[in-house]
């Protein structure tokens, strides 16, 4: 069985035990320069590790870009 | 020397990174600029293409990042774009803003101020991007925000220094940097706000549409510099004509013939 999530809008598939630093890791996520937020609360990178993905979750990635 | 917080400035020209025609482009003007510290805004990336990179070379050429929250219209957008960004670019400084009419993008007063108490508590070193009124730079001053980021005139809209008298009393007033943000469009405007005793200028459509923006950047930053060198010079108010040589009072017992 795989959670059904959503990625910056897109469905997305993961593994049960996916946790956000695995998650990272398959979207080949940069060392630096994004952020992560579920449901709409940050998650620090330091916590990417142990937060594990639950099914339907909304999960927001935001990087820097030009801006004044 | 400029310091913002614990950070000293030897430029006090800052510029945002929006609108250049290409990530190279930019850097050479930053460079040629002579900036320490360039703005950022934050989006959702696509995962897929990450062909317009910026944050790397920015970060390797050291400029100091102040990632802004531009997108937000309530106070709670902002702290969690200020959240995001603090995250992203690793740095606790943030240039607030809160501007939820999009046509003339004026900044939103009770937003902001809520927004700057609460990221303040939070640690984050707050410049809130605010419209030219004395009363709530004092408010923002007040509630710890470490500069004021006034508007000379509408983001993007070169008109210059619409604000002047109000600008004026903020920068009589203020005891934290004040730098003149948004509407900025020539050099001659950039030097107008420091002559009338701004801390720095924020500067980017101006650079940034210029035909040849590294050339602008560099004119932006001998404005800046000498605005800066005109007002510690001291400038003598306006007033009625005043000789600059001897009166001719030699002339005045001969007969000329």
């Amino acid at each position: 069985m795989s959670l059904e999530i959503s990625v910056n809008g897109q469905q997305h598939q993961v593994g049960r035990e996916t946790n956000i630093s695995m998650l990272a890791d398959q979207l080949k996520l940069p060392a630096s320069g994004c952020a992560l937020a579920v449901n709409g609360q940050v998650i620090p990178r330091s916590q990417w590790t142990d937060h594990r993905i639950k099914d339907a979750d909304c999960i927001d990635i935001f990087g820097a870009v030009a801006g004044g | 020397m400029l310091q913002i917080a614990d950070r000293e400035f030897h430029s006090r020209l800052f510029i945002g990174t929006g609108k250049f025609s290409s990530a190279q482009v930019m850097l050479n003007a930053l460079a040629r600029s002579g900036t320490e510290m360039v703005t950022l805004a934050l989006s959702r990336v696509d995962i897929q293409d990450r062909s317009d990179e910026l944050y790397e070379p920015i970060v390797k050429a050291g400029y100091k990042l102040l990632p802004n929250t531009s997108g937000a219209r309530t106070a709670e957008e902002a702290i969690f774009a200020a959240q995001l960004a603090s995250e992203a670019m690793d740095c606790n400084w943030i240039k607030l803003e809160i501007h939820p009419d999009a046509r003339h993008l004026m900044p939103d007063p009770v937003e902001t101020l809520i927004a700057a108490e609460r990221l303040v508590q939070e640690g984050f070193v707050v410049l809130p991007y605010m419209h030219a009124d004395p009363v709530l730079a004092k408010r923002l001053e007040e509630c710890g925000c470490a500069a004021v980021m006034p508007l000379g005139a509408p983001i993007g809209s070169n008109q210059g220094l619409q604000t002047l008298e109000f600008l004026r009393m903020i920068i009589d007033q203020s005891t934290v940097p004040v730098v003149i943000d948004a509407g900025l469009g020539t050099p001659s405007h950039a030097m107008q706000a420091m002559e009338l005793g701004a801390d720095a200028v924020l500067v980017n459509t101006a650079i940034a549409t210029a035909k040849d923006p590294v050339r602008m950047a560099s004119a932006f930053a001998g404005a800046v510099f000498a605005g800066r060198e005109a007002r510690l010079a001291g400038i003598k108010s306006a007033g009625e004509a005043e000789a600059t040589s001897p009166l001719t009072d030699f002339l005045e017992d001969m007969t000329l013939v």
